[in-house]
Formats: structure tokens, C-alpha cells, sequence
């Protein structure tokens, strides 16, 4: 009988959102948003008749996240078919005196198993002819993985599947700089033989298909986006191991909100209504970050505004920044607008002159502020 | 720009018009709505409104909207003909609207269809931009009056007459120099109050702990948000780095506890046997002590007793050694007193003898004594004494003898001499001369004292001590002298020698002492009495010794006795300790031995406590750890420090863009300054010239400037001569001063190439008298320069003369 698993992680239940500037209500969405998909996949899971489900690391955002978050999690756990692997990853990471994990383990059931030992876990009795081997995190941070334990030369377990769950970075696969995350080598992964990886850590999916054969590790990604540094929908692996060896891994889209962070060049009304019909396509659970630079004549700067009124109508979060959009002053603009002869005239000529683009804004931008 | 025809076909009202316009003065008559404004709003829309214009745009919704064509169509067009400075004939068309279109045939004949080279080419036709036209060349004429009354609110603009035309000027384009130096200080105070530019910091060097807590600009207010937001990471950095530190602590806490409580728990069923053990070692110690003591006590017993018998005999034997050792010291004793007496009575004898032969000498002696010497040497003082005196009584005497002549001379107290004579003689002597022979007799004596007397006592003084001498014997003086020493030496040593006898006898008396002595016996031959005491000495410490010993042993046998009574006692203690030794013994050996590692029981037991305290202190230790983990953890944010970087990051942006924009105000700020300081200095000579000129036209001379004293008049006055501060004239003159002013600035602006200016019933608010000024003044105006003038009224088109266009 083949094994069928649900491989997520990097849940981040109990995030805040408090890291930007998101009305309260768009704030209360995307803390929400982290339990409806952790019930989403537990709902694919079913759908797809999984028997085991592994949470690769990052259930929780923190070691202090709330009890009644912890809760929570498990309730919505326990509507899971077959049984749950959970690895605490550096977010929620293990230790002995962990209130976190101490809940976690009081309010567990039967068929929820928590990989928080570095030691082999037979699924045997859950009638899975699995064994996991798990990597549990320890620490915020570590410049060693805990892979260590399974090169040690002990027996692996009879099983027809050996699966090994580790939470952290792969060299050249996830960025580390400070290679502070645990950090694991692909060759590591492979010496140690095992049938499958579930990793977590990274927020996105690897490989970037939407379907794969025998990989030498996977990377579930979060299933539900939860920054601007996270510009796919979310997805999980549903992954089947055959009993003749065969190997299908499958991503399944899970995400509900999107996050997209636009740069884009300006110059007249026109870039602004081409920029509001491809928004339009993403909705209302779409989150979007404008980063907008240009020059534009000073009727149509005007009517910026009025674009991101609309724009933010339409969108459930709109955050843009435009300082380095500005009106367009040219000597033509300035005898235009004022008197030869005049203040603001013979000023912003001169400012103009300076070279200074910033403070030739500000001095149009003062002069237009008083002008009658 | 001369404007020679303007074309509407169709614009507003106008469906398909042309004017034509000649160089200097236009006038456009028309009664109103008869569409005057709408000629102007066509060169206006013409000249500056490009056919693309949006419809978004204010210039759509606020100008062309309203000049589509009425009452239907939805394109407004206009063409206009105009000369430049330098070629004449130019042509240009623009529609609006629904057909947009524009279109400039140059004067040599090329059609430009790029609207970009039509802006150019109109933008060096027309010389100034849009807003030179809109604010003085176009401009209304109530608008003109306004800016006028505005003006004369303004302190510096009614100060003088060059401040007026410079602020009128200068504020020309609808902003007032103060409004936007408050705009600025305002924008300069909201983005750097308290913060140091050249230092990029808060002002003072004041960071967040010790922040300025008023007058905290925007760029101020994000440094001491990010500066927050990083000591906030830091110090949840270091909770981190210590709940890390914590949980390997207590991990290596927990293992030492576990390993620490299993190994107790093994020793701890050792360690009542050890107890036993460590009890019972000690008392089989004891016991084999005690044996030995007995096994001694059993062999020394017999020892002892024989040892006090053979102690007591020789103490005894001692003892009569001693006393006829101090029998014999006694008699050597008196031997040697009787030696001493016999030695002393010889002695004595010596001293006696040479007292004797001192006596006899002394016998031999005359009795001459000092009392005796002390009056001779009196009497020989005396007659030296009487003698000097004498001597010095010096006397001469010469005798000459007529012939031989002997006689007896006496000179003084010496003896008489014979003295012969032959023919003279010189005597001398002392005192007295006395001659004397026979017959005759010659005493010469000094006249000065009793020289007979003085001689007689000199005399008698010898004799006395010649007599007292000769009474004892003696020759001389010196003699007498030896003498009186001798007696006294003699004397002196007898008396030496009886106080030594004396001390020798110690108060015995000589006689006694011999009959003492005659007493004694015989002498006879004794030891040494040091030799004898030495030996007693020796006898005497080797009987302590042996007393001291025989005192030890007895000592010991009664301590025996007393402890157990008898030496068959002591024989039964020994068998019953060696049963006692033999019980313990085999206890011992049933007990279960201690870990090899402790090399004593005591040991184990002391280390088994030691366990104890460590278990209590790692407890204790744990419990803190655990304490502290759980403060750490409890302060910990709710944000995750990835969430806590990135919101620091945001920050930091917004703080970098502030700092942009306050660069760029501070810039702005210090040249506006710099500006309108350079703008004091600017005179507008020219401008206040032409003023000078017009206002008096304008005003039909009621007014004028001041005569010009110094560089720039300050002042305008009144016809007879009163000065009038700009501020108190007129509505009515201010419209000829507005005509003047924008006339002026006009002209200021055309100087020295042809232009054109549009005026919309300049002379509206003017009374009959003043109209006619104003029309001298236009027509001066015109006679150089294109102007266009709308009016409603036909006296004022006739008034005005020029070029009339009716509509």
C-alpha cells in the first residue's frame, strides 16, 4: 500500500502583523488567515486521503506564542484523518522547560506525534510502515544543523520508508547569509539515505514545479504568504511513495492572500490606469506595496491621489511610496507658470539651476502651497 | 509677437471669424456677451493651449470646456496670424476637442506638425512663457487694481515707490514673498526642528536617552523611532542569546542532577554497613590496645617490685657515703682557720718593726718645727727688708791726699776696710761712708732717714736669726728647711704604717692575737675543701636521682594495684578482652564492603554527604535557572525579532527619505535667503522710470513720483506738492495707478523688442477726466507697442482712437 503525505511548514500561527502600518482590521485578516490555512490543509489532506501529515518546523511563530494559539492548533489538527508529525523549527523551537511545547503536548491526542527528540520515530503502530527521522530545532538560531544524531553508524529502524523532517537552510537553495538557520548541504541530505526530505524554513516552495518526481529534498514553502517578501499563493506537497519505489510529489495550491510589491516607472495618467487594470485581476485579498518613481506633468501628478483612493477600494491592503515620483519642472513649466520677472520665477530657475532635483520639488511644492 | 489676424471657426459663440489687429493700438468694441472675452480666450487658447491638451487637465475643465462650440459640435478651432521680431507671416492653427489637430506654417512657408517644434517655435515667437502672459501681458485689469490693493497692505511695498513696483513685480505671480518664507520656516521647523544637518544628528548630540521632548521635527522624531526600535532589538538579541544560554545551562544542570541522584541512590545502600564498619574499626582498635597494655602490665609487674628492693639498697648505701664526706669537710675546715692566724701574727710583727726604726730616727733629730723655721725666715725677711733700704741710700766721697794718707773706710753695714791713699781716691757705698784713722774721724750719712738706726735694726734682725739657728744646731736657713721636711715624712709614715696594722688586726689586739696563736696546736695535712664538696655535690644528686626512680616504679605498682589489685586480675582481663576482639571481628566480616574508589569509610560517608549538599545546591541552581528562564521568556515581545528587523528596516527607509527632504528644505531655505537679499539690491531703474512717466498721464497729473532724489524717488505726490503714502490713495487713482503700474511693467517687459498687450476695459473704473489721461497714457503706450484693448462703451473707442474692431 502506497504512503500518501501531506509535507507543509512554516505556518507562523500566532504572527502579528504588527511590522507594518495595517489598518486593524486588514491585521486581524492575516493573523486569522494563518489558522484558516493550517484548516485548509488538514482539509486537503483529507481531500487527498493522506495518512500522514508532516509539519516540517514553524507550526507557531514563537516560543511564547499565546496558550490559546497552541490550542487552537490542535483543535484544528484533530480533524485530520490519519496522524500528524510536528517539528518544532527555530521559530517554535524545543526545549526541556518550552511552555509552548509542554501544552502542545498536554492537549495532544493519539494520532499527533511530536518529533522533538533526535532519535528515529516508527509509525509502525499507527499501521504506517514508516519510520521519520526528525531534526527538531533547539534555538532561535544555531550555525550547526542537528542532522548530527542520524550520521551517527546505529541501524535504521525495518521500515519501507525512511523519512527524515528537518527544519533550516540548504546551502545555495535558501538564502543564509550569517548562516545562522541550522544551515544543511544537499550532498549532507543525501549521504544519509533516506527515502524522502521534508524541509521547512524557507517560505517558498522548492522546487518551483507544480509537480516532481524523486527529489533529493523538498521544500514545502508556507501555505499561506504572509509577507511582501513572499510573492507566490502558497501551496503544499502532497507527495505518494509507491510500494515498487515509485516517487510523486504535487503541489497543491493553499493560499487565500497575496502578497505583490510593484516597482514601476510613471510618467503619465496612462501608466497609472495600465497599473490599475492589471491590479484589478488580483482582488480583494491581495496586498500590494507600490514603489513608484517617474516624472509626470504636474495636472496629471495631481491625480495620483485619486488612483490610489481607487486602487486601495479594490485592493485589501495598499501601501505606496511616490517620493521618487514627482511633477515635472522645466523651464518651460516655470515660464508657464509664473511672470518673468517674478519670486517664484527667478527662484526656481535658480534652483533649477542648482541641480538638485529634491529641493527644486520642495521649492515648487512651497511656492505652489501659497500661490493664489 | 505682433498678432495680425485672429481667426474662430468655430470657438464658444463664434462659429467662423476673422479679426484683424494692427501694430500699436487695437480697440475691440462690442456691447457685452457680444463676445469680446471670447475673442481674447481664443488668442489665449491659441497661443498656450496645445491641441493634445487633456481632458482632465484645468485647462480643460476650467477653460476649453466651457469654448466648445455653442450650441453644438465638439471641436473648437482657431488660427492665428502673427509677425516675429524677426520674419513677418507666420501662421498657426489649433483645434480642440473632437478633431485636435495643430498646425504652424512658418513665415518662409514650411508646415511644422510635431507639436513638441510648434511649442518651440511659438515659445521663442511669444519670448516669455504662458505665465508671463497670464500675469501681466493678459492680464485683467481688475485683476491689475487688486494686486495694487494687496500691495498696500504690505509694509515694504508702500514704502517707497521702488518697493511698490518691485513687490508688484516680484509677487506678480500670485505668491507673496512673506506667505512662502512662513511656508518654508513652517516645512524647514516640521522636518528639522532639533536636528544638526552638517552633524546628521539630533541637535545637542541628544540620542534617545536623553531625547528632546519638545520641538521634535519629522526627521527627528523617525531617528528616535529607529534608534527605539534598535536598542528594543538589541535587548531582545541579548534575551535570546540568554534564553540560548539558559536552556544548554540547564540541560547540563539536568544531566549532572540525573547522574548525581543515580549514584547516590547506589551509594546510599552501602551506607549503613559502612557506618557499622566505620564504628566498629575504631573499637577493635581499642581492644588490641587494650591487650597489649595488659601483656605489658603482666610482664612488668615481677620487674617493677625487684627494681624498688635494688633501688632502696643502693639510696641507703649512698647515704653514709655523704656523711663522712661532711665530717671530713668540717675538720679541713678549722685546719685552715689556725693557718690564717699564723700568717697574720707575722705580718703584724713586719708592721711593728718599721714603725719602731721610724721612731728612732725621728729622736735624732733637732726639734725643729714649722712654727720654729716660720720665725727665722721672719727675721731674715726683716733684715733683707732693712738692707734695701740702705742700699738704695747711694753716697760718694772723693778724698785727694796731699800726701800718702791711710785710714779706715766703712761703707754702710760692710765690714771696715784699710784704705791707702796717694793722691785721691773715689769712694762710694751705701747709706754711710765712715773714715777714720786715728786722728781724725769722717761720718758722712744720707740725709734721708736714721741710717744709724736703720743699720742697727738690720743688725739686730741678723743676729735674731743667726742666734735662733745656732739654737738648733743648724748653719743655714736651707738647712733648717731639709730639716722641718724630714720630721714631717717621718711622722707621716709612722702614722701610715699603724693605720695598716690596723686593718690587718681588724680591731685585735696584737698581744692577744699572740697569745691565740700560741694556743694552737699543731698544724697538720687536709683535702681540699672545694674537692670535698664536689664529690658531696655528686653523691647528693645521684641519691635525688634514685629517690626520683624508686618513687616512679613505686608509683607505678600502686597505680597497678589500685586499677587491678593484683597480677592474677590482670591475667583474667586479657582472656576476656580476646573474646570480646573475637565477636567484633566476625561482625565486621559480614558487612558488605564500600566502593573501591573510597579509600577509607569515613571517607565514603563524608563524600555521600557532599553528594547530599550537591543535590541541594543543583536543586536550588536548577530552580534559579529555571526562574529566570521563564522572566526572560515572559518579556520576550509578541513580534518575532524577523518582524521587529523588518518593521526597524521600514523605519529606517522613512528616516533616510526624511533626511532627503530635509536637505532638500535646508537648501531651499538658504537660498530663498540668499535671494531675497540679492533682490534688495536690485534697483528696476528702468521700471520706475517709465512709473514716473505714466502715473503722472495716468493720473492727469494730479499725481507724480517725487523728484528723484537720490538713485530712486520714494515718495508719490500730489500735484501741489503733498507727499501721499501709496497706501492712502484712492480707489479712482488707483485704477490710473494700476494702468500705470501695468503699463509700466508691460513696457519693462517689451523693452527693446515689439510685443503685444491684451487689456480688457482698462478704463472701466475711471471717471470722465481721468479716462482722457488714461487714454493719453494708452496711446503713448501704443504709439511703440501692439496693444489690444476691449471695450463696451463706443466714447471710449472713440476716446482711445487706434484700430477699431467691432464686433
Amino acid at each position: 500500500m502506497p504512503l500518501k503525505l501531506l509535507h507543509t511548514a512554516d505556518l507562523h500561527l500566532g504572527m502579528t502583523f504588527n511590522n507594518r502600518p495595517y489598518p486593524e482590521d486588514v491585521r486581524k485578516q492575516l493573523v486569522e488567515a494563518r489558522f484558516e490555512a493550517l484548516a485548509r490543509v488538514v482539509e486537503v489532506a483529507n481531500n487527498e486521503e493522506c495518512g500522514l501529515l508532516v509539519i516540517a518546523g514553524d507550526l507557531f511563530h514563537r516560543a511564547n506564542v499565546a496558550a490559546e494559539s497552541v490550542v487552537r492548533a490542535v483543535d484544528i489538527l484533530k480533524r485530520f484523518e490519519g496522524v500528524t508529525a510536528v517539528l518544532p523549527g527555530n521559530h517554535d523551537y524545543f526545549e526541556p522547560y518550552s511552555a509552548l511545547w509542554a501544552l502542545f503536548r498536554d492537549k495532544a491526542f493519539d494520532e499527533l506525534v511530536l518529533l522533538t527528540e533526535r532519535r528515529p520515530y516508527k509509525l509502525h503502530d499507527y499501521g504506517i510502515e514508516a519510520v521519520l527521522y526528525p531534526a527538531p530545532c533547539d534555538s532561535k538560531h544555531s550555525a550547526e544543523n542537528r542532522l548530527g544524531w542520524l550520521k551517527e553508524p546505529a541501524g535504521k529502524p525495518e521500515a519501507l520508508w525512511h523519512i527524515g523532517v528537518a527544519h533550516g537552510t540548504v546551502r545555495g537553495v535558501s538564502p543564509d547569509f550569517a548562516e545562522q538557520y541550522f544551515p544543511m548541504e544537499e550532498s549532507e541530505l543525501a549521504a544519509l539515505k533516506m527515502d524522502h526530505w521534508c524541509l521547512g524554513h524557507t517560505h517558498v516552495c522548492y522546487p518551483d514545479l507544480p509537480e516532481t518526481g524523486r527529489e533529493p529534498f523538498l521544500y514545502s514553502g508556507t501555505p499561506e504568504p504572509d509577507g511582501f517578501d513572499c510573492r507566490h499563493r502558497g501551496s503544499v506537497w502532497i507527495t505518494e511513495l509507491g510500494d515498487d519505489g515509485s516517487y510523486c510529489s504535487q503541489a497543491v495550491e493553499t493560499g487565500q492572500f497575496r502578497f505583490r510589491e510593484i516597482e514601476r516607472e510613471i510618467r503619465s495618467i496612462n501608466d497609472f490606469e495600465n497599473l490599475q487594470k492589471e491590479l484589478a485581476e488580483d482582488g480583494s485579498k491581495t496586498l500590494v506595496k507600490l514603489k513608484l518613481r517617474g516624472i509626470m506633468p504636474e495636472s496629471e501628478y495631481n491625480e495620483r491621489r485619486a488612483f490610489y483612493d481607487s486602487l486601495g477600494g479594490m485592493l485589501l491592503y495598499l501601501e505606496w511610496d511616490d517620493s521618487e515620483l514627482t511633477v515635472e519642472i522645466t523651464p518651460e513649466v516655470i515660464d508657464g507658470k509664473y511672470p518673468a520677472g517674478s519670486f517664484p520665477h527667478k527662484f526656481l530657475w535658480r534652483m533649477a539651476e542648482k541641480g538638485n532635483p529634491e529641493a527644486l520639488q520642495m521649492a515648487y511644492r512651497l511656492i505652489e502651497g501659497v500661490r493664489e | 509677437m505682433i498678432i495680425r489676424k485672429v481667426r474662430l471657426y468655430p470657438f464658444g459663440a463664434v462659429q467662423d471669424r476673422e479679426y484683424s489687429f494692427a501694430k500699436g493700438l487695437n480697440v475691440v468694441l462690442g456691447p457685452n456677451e457680444a463676445g469680446k472675452s471670447t475673442l481674447v480666450k481664443a488668442v489665449f487658447a491659441v497661443l498656450f493651449i496645445p491641441s493634445d491638451v487633456r481632458k482632465n487637465s484645468d485647462d480643460w475643465r476650467g477653460f476649453l470646456s466651457s469654448c466648445l462650440p455653442y450650441p453644438a459640435g465638439d471641436t473648437a478651432r482657431v488660427a492665428v496670424e502673427f509677425d516675429t521680431s524677426q520674419q513677418d507671416g507666420w501662421f498657426y492653427s489649433c483645434s480642440w476637442g473632437g478633431n485636435r489637430d495643430q498646425c504652424l506654417v512658418t513665415a518662409d512657408g514650411s508646415e511644422v506638425n510635431d507639436p513638441e517644434a510648434i511649442r518651440e517655435h511659438l515659445q521663442i515667437a511669444l519670448r516669455y512663457g504662458r505665465g508671463t502672459y497670464e500675469g501681466i501681458l493678459f492680464a485683467r485689469q481688475d485683476e491689475m487694481s487688486r494686486t495694487l490693493e494687496k500691495l498696500k497692505e504690505l509694509p515694504e511695498a508702500t514704502g517707497t515707490v521702488a518697493g511698490l513696483l518691485r513687490t508688484a513685480l516680484v509677487q506678480s505671480g500670485g505668491v507673496s514673498l512673506e506667505n512662502l518664507e512662513e511656508a518654508i520656516e513652517k516645512e524647514y521647523e516640521r522636518l528639522l526642528n532639533n536636528w544638526d544637518l552638517s552633524a546628521d544628528g539630533p541637535r545637542g548630540g541628544r540620542g534617545i536617552g536623553n531625547r528632546h521632548k519638545q520641538k521634535v521635527g519629522d526627521v527627528l522624531s523617525a531617528y528616535y523611532k529607529v534608534e527605539e526600535r534598535r536598542r528594543d532589538l538589541k535587548r531582545i538579541y541579548e534575551d535570546e542569546a540568554r534564553i540560548a544560554e539558559l536552556n544548554g545551562k540547564l540541560d547540563t544542570s539536568d544531566r549532572e542532577m540525573r547522574e548525581l541522584v543515580s549514584r547516590l541512590k547506589e551509594y546510599e545502600q552501602l551506607e549503613d554497613d559502612a557506618r557499622l564498619r566505620s564504628k566498629l574499626v575504631p573499637e577493635l582498635e581499642v581492644i588490641e590496645q587494650k591487650q597489649n597494655n595488659l601483656k605489658k602490665i603482666v610482664g612488668e609487674w615481677p620487674r617493677v617490685e625487684e627494681r624498688i628492693k635494688g633501688l632502696e639498697k643502693e639510696i641507703s648505701g649512698r647515704g653514709e657515703t655523704l656523711k663522712k664526706l661532711e665530717a671530713e669537710l668540717a675538720e679541713a675546715g678549722v685546719v685552715l682557720k689556725s693557718r690564717e692566724k699564723r700568717e697574720l701574727l707575722e705580718k703584724a710583727g713586719l708592721m711593728q718593726e718599721e714603725i719602731t726604726k721610724k721612731q728612732g730616727e725621728l729622736a735624732e733629730l733637732p726639734p725643729l718645727g714649722r712654727e720654729e723655721l716660720a720665725s727665722i725666715e721672719k727675721e731674715v725677711a726683716r733684715q733683707t727688708r732693712l738692707k734695701s733700704v740702705i742700699e738704695a741710700m747711694k753716697l760718694k766721697a772723693k778724698v785727694e791726699a796731699r800726701k800718702p794718707l791711710q785710714f779706715k773706710f766703712t761703707a754702710g753695714m760692710a765690714e771696715p776696710q784699710e784704705i791707702k791713699v796717694d793722691e785721691e781716691i773715689l769712694l762710694e757705698g751705701p747709706g754711710r761712708l765712715l773714715m777714720e784713722s786715728e786722728d781724725w774721724r769722717i761720718d758722712i750719712q744720707s740725709g734721708q732717714q736714721d741710717v744709724e738706726e736703720l743699720i742697727a735694726q738690720a743688725k739686730q734682725a741678723g743676729k735674731a736669726f743667726r742666734d735662733e739657728l745656732d739654737r738648733f744646731g743648724v748653719d743655714n736657713i736651707e738647712k733648717a728647711k731639709e730639716i722641718v721636711e724630714k720630721r714631717s715624712s717621718l711622722a707621716e709614715g709612722m702614722k701610715n704604717a699603724r693605720a695598716r696594722l690596723d686593718v690587718l688586726l681588724g680591731g685585735l689586739d696584737c698581744e692577744e692575737l699572740k697569745k691565740e696563736v700560741a694556743a694552737l696546736g699543731e698544724d697538720r695535712a687536709v683535702r681540699d675543701p672545694e674537692a670535698i664538696r664536689a664529690e658531696i655535690e655528686e653523691v647528693r644528686e645521684a641519691l635525688s636521682e634514685l629517690r626520683f626512680r624508686l618513687e616512679q616504679e613505686k608509683e607505678k605498682l600502686a597505680r597497678w594495684k589500685v586499677d587491678f589489685k593484683s597480677l592474677d586480675l590482670v591475667t583474667d582481663g586479657l582472656v576476656e578482652l580476646k573474646g570480646e576482639e573475637k565477636e567484633k571481628r566476625a561482625q565486621l566480616a559480614g558487612l558488605k564492603p564500600r566502593p573501591e574508589e573510597f579509600t577509607s569509610d569515613d571517607r565514603f560517608i563524608e563524600s555521600l554527604k557532599e553528594m547530599r549538599e550537591k543535590r541541594e545546591s543543583l536543586r536550588e541552581h536548577l530552580a534559579s535557572l529555571k526562574q529566570e528562564l521563564f522572566e526572560v521568556q515572559n518579556r520576550m515581545p509578541e513580534q518575532a525579532t524577523e518582524d521587529l528587523e523588518t518593521e526597524l528596516k521600514l523605519l529606517e527607509e522613512e528616516l533616510v527619505k526624511l533626511k532627503k527632504e530635509g536637505r532638500a528644505v535646508s537648501l531651499v531655505r538658504e537660498e530663498f535667503k540668499e535671494m531675497k537679499e540679492e533682490l534688495d539690491a536690485d534697483t528696476y531703474t528702468p521700471l520706475v522710470e517709465t512709473f514716473t512717466r505714466y502715473l503722472a498721464l495716468a493720473t492727469g497729473g494730479c499725481y507724480r513720483v517725487a523728484e528723484l532724489d537720490g538713485p530712486l524717488p520714494d515718495e508719490i505726490v500730489t500735484a501741489d506738492g503733498r507727499a501721499m503714502p501709496i497706501h492712502l490713495l484712492s480707489t479712482g487713482t488707483i485704477g490710473g495707478t494700476a494702468l500705470a503700474l501695468r503699463l509700466a511693467m508691460s513696457r519693462y517687459l517689451l523693452e527693446d523688442e515689439e510685443g503685444f498687450v491684451i487689456m480688457d476695459d482698462p478704463l472701466i473704473s475711471l471717471d470722465p477726466e481721468r479716462k482722457q489721461s488714461a487714454a493719453e497714457l494708452i496711446r503713448e503706450f501704443a504709439a511703440e507697442r501692439q496693444l489690444i484693448i476691449t471695450t463696451f462703451d463706443p466714447e471710449t473707442a472713440a476716446l482711445l482712437g487706434g484700430n477699431v474692431l467691432e464686433i
